[in-house]
Protein backbone atom coordinates (compact mmCIF):
# COMPACT_ATOMS: atom_id res chain seq x y z
CA UNK A 1 0.00 0.00 0.00
CA UNK A 2 1.41 3.37 -1.04
CA UNK A 3 1.56 5.88 1.77
CA UNK A 4 3.44 8.78 0.29
CA UNK A 5 1.86 12.18 -0.11
CA UNK A 6 1.36 13.48 -3.63
CA UNK A 7 3.69 16.23 -4.79
CA UNK A 8 1.22 19.17 -5.09
CA UNK A 9 -0.13 18.51 -1.59
CA UNK A 10 3.39 18.37 -0.19
CA UNK A 11 4.24 21.66 -1.90
CA UNK A 12 1.11 23.39 -0.56
CA UNK A 13 1.87 22.24 2.99
CA UNK A 14 5.52 23.23 2.60
CA UNK A 15 4.42 26.68 1.41
CA UNK A 16 2.17 27.07 4.44
CA UNK A 17 5.04 26.04 6.74
CA UNK A 18 6.34 29.57 6.17
CA UNK A 19 3.22 31.03 7.78
CA UNK A 20 -0.35 31.93 6.92
CA UNK A 21 -1.05 32.63 3.26
CA UNK A 22 -4.02 33.42 1.03
CA UNK A 23 -5.05 31.63 -2.19
CA UNK A 24 -2.86 33.34 -4.75
CA UNK A 25 0.11 33.50 -2.35
CA UNK A 26 -0.10 29.71 -2.05
CA UNK A 27 -0.07 29.36 -5.87
CA UNK A 28 3.01 31.59 -5.99
CA UNK A 29 4.67 29.72 -3.13
CA UNK A 30 4.15 26.36 -4.82
CA UNK A 31 5.53 27.67 -8.13
CA UNK A 32 8.55 29.12 -6.34
CA UNK A 33 9.26 25.98 -4.25
CA UNK A 34 9.02 23.75 -7.30
CA UNK A 35 11.09 26.18 -9.40
CA UNK A 36 8.18 26.63 -11.79
CA UNK A 37 7.62 22.90 -12.29
CA UNK A 38 4.23 22.83 -10.55
CA UNK A 39 1.76 25.51 -11.54
CA UNK A 40 -1.39 25.05 -9.47
CA UNK A 41 -4.63 25.96 -11.23
CA UNK A 42 -7.12 27.90 -9.15
CA UNK A 43 -9.70 25.08 -9.28
CA UNK A 44 -7.11 22.53 -8.17
CA UNK A 45 -6.02 24.84 -5.35
CA UNK A 46 -9.56 25.16 -3.95
CA UNK A 47 -10.14 21.41 -4.23
CA UNK A 48 -6.99 20.91 -2.17
CA UNK A 49 -7.82 23.63 0.35
CA UNK A 50 -11.30 22.13 0.88
CA UNK A 51 -9.89 18.64 1.31
CA UNK A 52 -7.06 19.66 3.64
CA UNK A 53 -9.43 21.82 5.72
CA UNK A 54 -11.92 18.96 5.96
CA UNK A 55 -9.16 16.62 7.15
CA UNK A 56 -8.00 19.13 9.76
CA UNK A 57 -4.56 19.56 8.16
CA UNK A 58 -4.98 23.30 7.51
CA UNK A 59 -7.44 25.88 8.78
CA UNK A 60 -8.75 29.26 7.76
CA UNK A 61 -7.38 31.87 10.16
CA UNK A 62 -8.77 35.15 8.90
CA UNK A 63 -9.81 37.41 6.07
CA UNK A 64 -8.94 40.84 4.84
CA UNK A 65 -9.95 43.08 1.97
CA UNK A 66 -7.06 44.27 -0.21
CA UNK A 67 -7.81 46.56 -3.19
CA UNK A 68 -11.47 45.58 -2.92
CA UNK A 69 -10.64 41.86 -3.05
CA UNK A 70 -11.31 39.34 -0.36
CA UNK A 71 -8.32 37.37 0.85
CA UNK A 72 -8.83 34.39 3.13
CA UNK A 73 -5.76 33.16 4.94
CA UNK A 74 -4.82 29.57 5.72
CA UNK A 75 -2.26 28.01 8.01
CA UNK A 76 -1.15 24.56 9.12
CA UNK A 77 -2.89 23.04 12.13
CA UNK A 78 -0.82 21.10 14.66
CA UNK A 79 -1.89 17.93 12.89
CA UNK A 80 -0.81 19.43 9.54
CA UNK A 81 2.56 20.43 10.99
CA UNK A 82 3.07 16.88 12.23
CA UNK A 83 2.02 15.40 8.87
CA UNK A 84 4.37 17.68 6.93
CA UNK A 85 7.25 16.93 9.32
CA UNK A 86 6.73 13.18 8.92
CA UNK A 87 6.50 13.39 5.13
CA UNK A 88 9.59 15.63 4.95
CA UNK A 89 11.58 13.19 7.09
CA UNK A 90 10.47 10.30 4.89
CA UNK A 91 11.53 12.15 1.75
CA UNK A 92 14.90 13.13 3.25
CA UNK A 93 15.52 9.54 4.32
CA UNK A 94 14.77 8.18 0.82
CA UNK A 95 16.82 10.94 -0.81
CA UNK A 96 19.79 10.25 1.47
CA UNK A 97 19.71 6.58 0.62
CA UNK A 98 19.53 7.41 -3.09
CA UNK A 99 22.42 9.88 -2.84
CA UNK A 100 24.54 7.39 -0.88
CA UNK A 101 23.94 4.77 -3.53
CA UNK A 102 24.77 7.16 -6.35
CA UNK A 103 28.05 8.07 -4.64
CA UNK A 104 28.76 4.38 -4.20
CA UNK A 105 28.46 3.77 -7.96
CA UNK A 106 30.28 6.96 -8.77
CA UNK A 107 27.25 9.03 -9.79
CA UNK A 108 28.04 11.90 -7.42
CA UNK A 109 31.33 13.38 -6.31
CA UNK B 1 -17.86 46.08 -12.65
CA UNK B 2 -15.43 45.35 -15.52
CA UNK B 3 -16.25 42.80 -18.20
CA UNK B 4 -13.51 40.47 -16.94
CA UNK B 5 -14.81 40.58 -13.40
CA UNK B 6 -18.35 39.90 -14.59
CA UNK B 7 -17.12 36.92 -16.62
CA UNK B 8 -15.16 35.60 -13.66
CA UNK B 9 -18.20 35.92 -11.39
CA UNK B 10 -20.27 33.96 -13.90
CA UNK B 11 -18.01 30.96 -13.25
CA UNK B 12 -19.43 30.81 -9.75
CA UNK B 13 -22.77 29.69 -11.16
CA UNK B 14 -21.19 26.24 -11.53
CA UNK B 15 -21.10 26.01 -7.71
CA UNK B 16 -24.05 25.34 -5.38
CA UNK B 17 -25.47 28.47 -3.76
CA UNK B 18 -24.18 27.58 -0.28
CA UNK B 19 -20.64 27.14 -1.57
CA UNK B 20 -20.86 30.36 -3.59
CA UNK B 21 -21.85 32.31 -0.52
CA UNK B 22 -19.05 30.77 1.55
CA UNK B 23 -16.14 30.84 -0.92
CA UNK B 24 -17.28 32.75 -4.02
CA UNK B 25 -15.61 36.12 -3.35
CA UNK B 26 -12.39 34.43 -2.32
CA UNK B 27 -12.23 32.39 -5.55
CA UNK B 28 -12.97 35.46 -7.69
CA UNK B 29 -10.17 37.36 -5.96
CA UNK B 30 -7.69 34.52 -6.52
CA UNK B 31 -8.69 34.27 -10.17
CA UNK B 32 -8.24 38.01 -10.64
CA UNK B 33 -4.81 37.99 -9.01
CA UNK B 34 -3.80 35.00 -11.12
CA UNK B 35 -5.15 36.63 -14.30
CA UNK B 36 -3.05 39.75 -13.68
CA UNK B 37 0.11 37.72 -13.25
CA UNK B 38 -0.28 35.02 -15.85
CA UNK B 39 -0.37 34.85 -19.63
CA UNK B 40 -3.92 34.77 -21.09
CA UNK B 41 -3.80 31.04 -21.85
CA UNK B 42 -2.86 30.16 -18.26
CA UNK B 43 -5.61 32.44 -17.03
CA UNK B 44 -8.13 30.59 -19.22
CA UNK B 45 -7.05 27.20 -17.83
CA UNK B 46 -7.46 28.68 -14.32
CA UNK B 47 -11.05 29.56 -15.20
CA UNK B 48 -11.72 26.12 -16.68
CA UNK B 49 -10.34 24.43 -13.55
CA UNK B 50 -12.58 26.61 -11.35
CA UNK B 51 -15.63 25.71 -13.47
CA UNK B 52 -14.78 21.99 -13.37
CA UNK B 53 -14.33 22.05 -9.61
CA UNK B 54 -17.71 23.80 -9.38
CA UNK B 55 -19.31 20.91 -11.25
CA UNK B 56 -17.62 18.47 -8.87
CA UNK B 57 -18.89 20.34 -5.81
CA UNK B 58 -22.38 20.50 -7.28
CA UNK B 59 -22.42 16.75 -8.02
CA UNK B 60 -20.89 15.87 -4.66
CA UNK B 61 -17.79 14.42 -6.34
CA UNK B 62 -15.24 15.83 -3.91
CA UNK B 63 -13.00 13.90 -1.56
CA UNK B 64 -15.01 15.05 1.49
CA UNK B 65 -18.34 13.55 0.43
CA UNK B 66 -19.55 9.97 0.66
CA UNK B 67 -19.93 9.82 -3.14
CA UNK B 68 -16.35 11.01 -3.60
CA UNK B 69 -14.97 8.61 -0.98
CA UNK B 70 -16.95 5.72 -2.48
CA UNK B 71 -15.61 6.52 -5.97
CA UNK B 72 -12.10 6.58 -4.53
CA UNK B 73 -12.65 3.14 -2.97
CA UNK B 74 -14.25 1.77 -6.17
CA UNK B 75 -11.66 3.22 -8.59
CA UNK B 76 -8.89 0.60 -8.71
CA UNK B 77 -11.22 -2.38 -7.96
CA UNK B 78 -13.39 -1.19 -10.87
CA UNK B 79 -10.44 -1.34 -13.27
CA UNK B 80 -9.45 -4.76 -11.94
CA UNK B 81 -13.05 -5.94 -12.30
CA UNK B 82 -12.92 -4.77 -15.93
CA UNK B 83 -9.70 -6.70 -16.59
CA UNK B 84 -11.11 -9.89 -15.04
CA UNK B 85 -14.30 -9.43 -17.05
CA UNK B 86 -12.09 -9.25 -20.14
CA UNK B 87 -10.34 -12.47 -19.12
CA UNK B 88 -13.74 -14.09 -18.63
CA UNK B 89 -14.92 -12.98 -22.10
CA UNK B 90 -11.68 -14.28 -23.59
CA UNK B 91 -11.94 -17.69 -21.90
CA UNK B 92 -15.68 -18.10 -22.35
CA UNK B 93 -16.33 -16.30 -25.59
CA UNK B 94 -13.24 -16.03 -27.75
CA UNK B 95 -11.04 -19.08 -27.08
CA UNK B 96 -13.80 -21.71 -27.60
CA UNK B 97 -14.52 -20.39 -31.09
CA UNK B 98 -10.85 -20.40 -32.18
CA UNK B 99 -11.04 -24.03 -33.31
CA UNK B 100 -14.78 -24.07 -33.90
CA UNK B 101 -16.19 -25.46 -37.14
CA UNK B 102 -19.16 -23.09 -36.93
CA UNK B 103 -17.40 -19.73 -36.67
CA UNK B 104 -15.19 -18.05 -39.21
CA UNK B 105 -12.37 -16.00 -37.63
CA UNK B 106 -12.40 -12.31 -38.47
CA UNK B 107 -9.46 -11.07 -36.42
CA UNK B 108 -6.45 -13.40 -36.38
CA UNK B 109 -7.68 -16.63 -34.82
CA UNK B 110 -10.51 -14.77 -33.07
CA UNK B 111 -14.03 -13.87 -34.05
CA UNK B 112 -13.70 -10.23 -32.92
CA UNK B 113 -11.09 -7.66 -31.89
CA UNK B 114 -12.23 -8.20 -28.26
CA UNK B 115 -8.97 -9.91 -27.13
CA UNK B 116 -7.11 -6.74 -28.06
CA UNK B 117 -9.38 -4.68 -25.76
CA UNK B 118 -8.95 -7.17 -22.92
CA UNK B 119 -5.18 -6.97 -23.31
CA UNK B 120 -5.37 -3.17 -23.07
CA UNK B 121 -7.33 -3.47 -19.80
CA UNK B 122 -4.94 -6.05 -18.34
CA UNK B 123 -1.99 -3.78 -19.13
CA UNK B 124 -3.92 -0.78 -17.79
CA UNK B 125 -4.71 -2.53 -14.53
CA UNK B 126 -1.07 -3.59 -14.09
CA UNK B 127 -0.09 0.06 -14.51
CA UNK B 128 -2.85 1.29 -12.16
CA UNK B 129 -1.78 -1.15 -9.43
CA UNK B 130 1.82 0.02 -9.78
CA UNK B 131 1.06 3.75 -10.10
CA UNK B 132 -2.38 4.31 -8.52
CA UNK B 133 -1.85 8.08 -8.59
CA UNK B 134 -2.27 7.93 -12.39
CA UNK B 135 -5.48 5.91 -12.26
CA UNK B 136 -7.54 8.65 -13.94
CA UNK B 137 -5.25 8.87 -16.96
CA UNK B 138 -4.92 5.09 -17.19
CA UNK B 139 -8.71 4.64 -17.06
CA UNK B 140 -9.12 7.37 -19.67
CA UNK B 141 -6.69 5.64 -22.03
CA UNK B 142 -8.31 2.19 -21.56
CA UNK B 143 -11.82 3.59 -22.03
CA UNK B 144 -10.92 5.70 -25.06
CA UNK B 145 -9.06 2.88 -26.83
CA UNK B 146 -11.97 0.51 -26.17
CA UNK B 147 -14.66 2.94 -27.39
CA UNK B 148 -12.70 4.00 -30.49
CA UNK B 149 -11.72 0.38 -31.20
CA UNK B 150 -15.32 -0.79 -30.85
CA UNK B 151 -16.49 1.95 -33.21
CA UNK B 152 -14.03 1.05 -35.98
CA UNK B 153 -14.41 -2.71 -35.41
CA UNK B 154 -18.17 -2.33 -35.78
CA UNK B 155 -17.69 -0.80 -39.22
CA UNK B 156 -15.86 -3.97 -40.24
CA UNK B 157 -18.21 -6.32 -38.32
CA UNK B 158 -15.40 -7.47 -36.05
CA UNK B 159 -16.67 -5.92 -32.84
CA UNK B 160 -17.55 -7.66 -29.58
CA UNK B 161 -21.14 -7.27 -28.40
CA UNK B 162 -21.70 -3.59 -27.64
CA UNK B 163 -23.39 -4.29 -24.26
CA UNK B 164 -20.38 -6.23 -22.99
CA UNK B 165 -18.16 -3.37 -24.08
CA UNK B 166 -20.52 -0.91 -22.35
CA UNK B 167 -20.06 -2.83 -19.07
CA UNK B 168 -16.28 -2.92 -19.57
CA UNK B 169 -16.02 0.80 -20.29
CA UNK B 170 -18.34 1.73 -17.38
CA UNK B 171 -16.02 -0.03 -14.96
CA UNK B 172 -13.43 2.65 -15.69
CA UNK B 173 -15.79 5.46 -14.73
CA UNK B 174 -15.05 5.40 -10.95
CA UNK B 175 -11.35 6.01 -11.71
CA UNK B 176 -12.23 8.77 -14.14
CA UNK B 177 -14.63 10.54 -11.76
CA UNK B 178 -12.95 9.88 -8.40
CA UNK B 179 -11.58 13.02 -6.76
CA UNK B 180 -7.87 13.53 -6.34
CA UNK B 181 -6.69 12.41 -2.92
CA UNK B 182 -3.33 13.07 -1.37
CA UNK B 183 -2.65 9.47 -0.49
CA UNK B 184 -3.56 7.14 -3.36
CA UNK B 185 -3.85 3.54 -2.23
CA UNK B 186 -3.13 0.55 -4.41
CA UNK B 187 -5.74 -1.65 -2.71
CA UNK B 188 -4.18 -4.75 -4.30
CA UNK B 189 -5.87 -7.41 -2.16
CA UNK B 190 -9.42 -5.93 -2.19
CA UNK B 191 -9.11 -5.19 -5.92
CA UNK B 192 -7.94 -8.69 -6.82
CA UNK B 193 -10.68 -10.14 -4.58
CA UNK B 194 -13.32 -8.10 -6.42
CA UNK B 195 -11.86 -9.17 -9.78
CA UNK B 196 -11.68 -12.86 -8.86
CA UNK B 197 -15.21 -12.80 -7.39
CA UNK B 198 -16.49 -11.26 -10.64
CA UNK B 199 -14.70 -13.87 -12.73
CA UNK B 200 -15.87 -16.77 -10.54
CA UNK B 201 -19.49 -15.53 -10.49
CA UNK B 202 -19.59 -15.13 -14.27
CA UNK B 203 -17.74 -18.37 -14.96
CA UNK B 204 -19.80 -20.60 -12.68
CA UNK B 205 -23.14 -18.85 -13.12
CA UNK B 206 -23.22 -18.92 -16.91
CA UNK B 207 -23.41 -22.15 -18.89
CA UNK B 208 -20.20 -21.65 -20.82
CA UNK B 209 -18.66 -24.92 -19.63
CA UNK B 210 -21.71 -26.91 -20.62
CA UNK B 211 -22.00 -25.41 -24.10
CA UNK B 212 -18.53 -24.34 -25.21
CA UNK B 213 -18.78 -22.06 -28.22
CA UNK B 214 -22.38 -21.16 -27.43
CA UNK B 215 -21.24 -18.09 -25.53
CA UNK B 216 -19.46 -15.70 -27.82
CA UNK B 217 -18.67 -12.07 -27.78
CA UNK B 218 -20.01 -11.27 -31.26
CA UNK B 219 -23.60 -12.47 -31.19
CA UNK B 220 -26.30 -11.86 -28.59
CA UNK B 221 -25.77 -15.13 -26.72
CA UNK B 222 -22.93 -13.96 -24.45
CA UNK B 223 -24.75 -10.95 -23.08
CA UNK B 224 -27.93 -12.98 -22.78
CA UNK B 225 -26.06 -15.54 -20.65
CA UNK B 226 -24.92 -12.77 -18.30
CA UNK B 227 -28.30 -11.04 -18.10
CA UNK B 228 -30.13 -14.34 -17.51
CA UNK B 229 -28.32 -14.82 -14.18
CA UNK B 230 -28.46 -11.16 -13.25
CA UNK B 231 -31.39 -11.43 -10.74
CA UNK B 232 -29.33 -13.68 -8.43
CA UNK B 233 -26.41 -11.29 -8.61
CA UNK B 234 -28.71 -8.31 -8.02
CA UNK B 235 -30.15 -9.90 -4.89
CA UNK B 236 -26.64 -10.60 -3.58
CA UNK B 237 -25.33 -7.12 -4.39
CA UNK B 238 -28.30 -5.31 -2.89
CA UNK B 239 -28.18 -7.48 0.24
CA UNK B 240 -24.46 -6.71 0.52
CA UNK B 241 -25.20 -3.00 0.15
CA UNK B 242 -27.91 -3.15 2.84
CA UNK B 243 -25.70 -5.05 5.31
CA UNK B 244 -22.74 -2.72 4.81
CA UNK B 245 -24.98 0.36 5.04
CA UNK B 246 -26.68 -0.82 8.24
CA UNK B 247 -23.35 -1.76 9.83
CA UNK B 248 -22.18 1.81 9.14
CA UNK B 249 -19.63 0.84 6.51
CA UNK B 250 -21.41 3.23 4.21
CA UNK B 251 -18.51 4.26 2.01
CA UNK B 252 -17.72 0.62 1.20
CA UNK B 253 -21.46 -0.04 0.68
CA UNK B 254 -21.63 2.87 -1.74
CA UNK B 255 -18.52 1.63 -3.58
CA UNK B 256 -20.16 -1.81 -3.96
CA UNK B 257 -23.29 -0.20 -5.38
CA UNK B 258 -21.25 1.92 -7.79
CA UNK B 259 -19.40 -1.16 -9.07
CA UNK B 260 -22.65 -3.04 -9.54
CA UNK B 261 -24.17 -0.20 -11.62
CA UNK B 262 -23.21 -1.35 -15.14
CA UNK B 263 -24.37 -4.92 -14.48
CA UNK B 264 -27.72 -3.86 -13.01
CA UNK B 265 -28.39 -1.30 -15.77
CA UNK B 266 -27.46 -3.68 -18.60
CA UNK B 267 -29.63 -6.35 -16.94
CA UNK B 268 -32.66 -4.24 -17.92
CA UNK B 269 -31.40 -2.15 -20.84
CA UNK B 270 -30.15 -5.10 -22.92
CA UNK B 271 -33.45 -7.06 -23.08
CA UNK B 272 -35.30 -3.78 -23.63
CA UNK B 273 -33.20 -3.22 -26.75
CA UNK B 274 -34.42 -6.52 -28.21
CA UNK B 275 -37.98 -7.12 -29.30
CA UNK B 276 -37.89 -10.88 -28.76
CA UNK B 277 -36.55 -10.83 -25.19
CA UNK B 278 -38.69 -10.04 -22.17
CA UNK B 279 -37.33 -7.97 -19.32
CA UNK B 280 -37.03 -10.02 -16.14
CA UNK B 281 -39.23 -8.51 -13.40
CA UNK B 282 -36.56 -9.22 -10.78
CA UNK B 283 -34.03 -7.25 -12.83
CA UNK B 284 -36.46 -4.31 -12.87
CA UNK B 285 -36.81 -4.48 -9.08
CA UNK B 286 -33.02 -4.65 -8.89
CA UNK B 287 -32.76 -1.50 -11.00
CA UNK B 288 -35.31 0.34 -8.82
CA UNK B 289 -33.47 -0.67 -5.62
CA UNK B 290 -30.19 0.42 -7.22
CA UNK B 291 -31.71 3.80 -8.16
CA UNK B 292 -32.95 4.29 -4.56
CA UNK B 293 -29.49 3.43 -3.22
CA UNK B 294 -27.75 5.80 -5.63
CA UNK B 295 -30.20 8.59 -4.77
CA UNK B 296 -29.35 8.04 -1.11
CA UNK B 297 -25.62 8.36 -1.85
CA UNK B 298 -26.02 11.44 -4.05
CA UNK B 299 -28.39 13.14 -1.58
CA UNK B 300 -26.09 12.60 1.38
CA UNK B 301 -23.19 13.95 -0.70
CA UNK B 302 -24.71 17.35 -1.38
CA UNK B 303 -22.67 20.32 -0.26
CA UNK B 304 -23.35 21.52 3.25
CA UNK B 305 -21.75 24.75 4.42
CA UNK B 306 -19.30 24.31 7.26
CA UNK B 307 -19.80 26.25 10.48
CA UNK B 308 -17.63 29.37 10.33
CA UNK B 309 -14.32 29.18 12.16
CA UNK B 310 -14.00 31.89 14.79
CA UNK B 311 -11.13 34.11 13.66
CA UNK B 312 -9.20 36.98 15.08
CA UNK B 313 -9.17 39.70 12.42
CA UNK B 314 -7.13 42.18 14.47
CA UNK B 315 -3.79 40.87 13.20
CA UNK B 316 -4.88 41.27 9.58
CA UNK B 317 -6.72 44.54 9.64
CA UNK B 318 -4.40 46.54 11.85
CA UNK B 319 -2.82 49.01 9.42
CA UNK B 320 -1.05 52.32 9.93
Amino acid sequence: MIKEMREPTFLVLATLAEGKKHGYAIIQGVASLSEGEVELKAGTLYAMLDRLSFDGVIESVGEEIVDGRLRRYYELTSEGTKLLAEESKRRVKVSNIALRRLRFVGGFA
Amino acid sequence: MTQDLARTRKLLSFYPKAYREERGEEIVSTLQEAAEARVPRASLSDQVSVALYGVRVRLGLTSETMFGKALDIAAIPGLVMGAFFGVYLLISGDLPVVNSRFFYPHFGPFLTVGPLFYLVWILGVSAALEWPQYRRRIAGVCMTLTIVGEFFAKLAHRNPNIWEIAILVSLGLPSLLAPDVYVTRRRVIPSLSVGLATFATLFFATDTRVNPGFFNSFYWSGTYEIVRRQPYVDVFLLALFAVLWITKRREVASAALILSSPWIIVGVAYPMSLQYLQVDTLNVFGLIAWAVGMTLIVTTSRYHPRPPTPVDLSTFNSGP
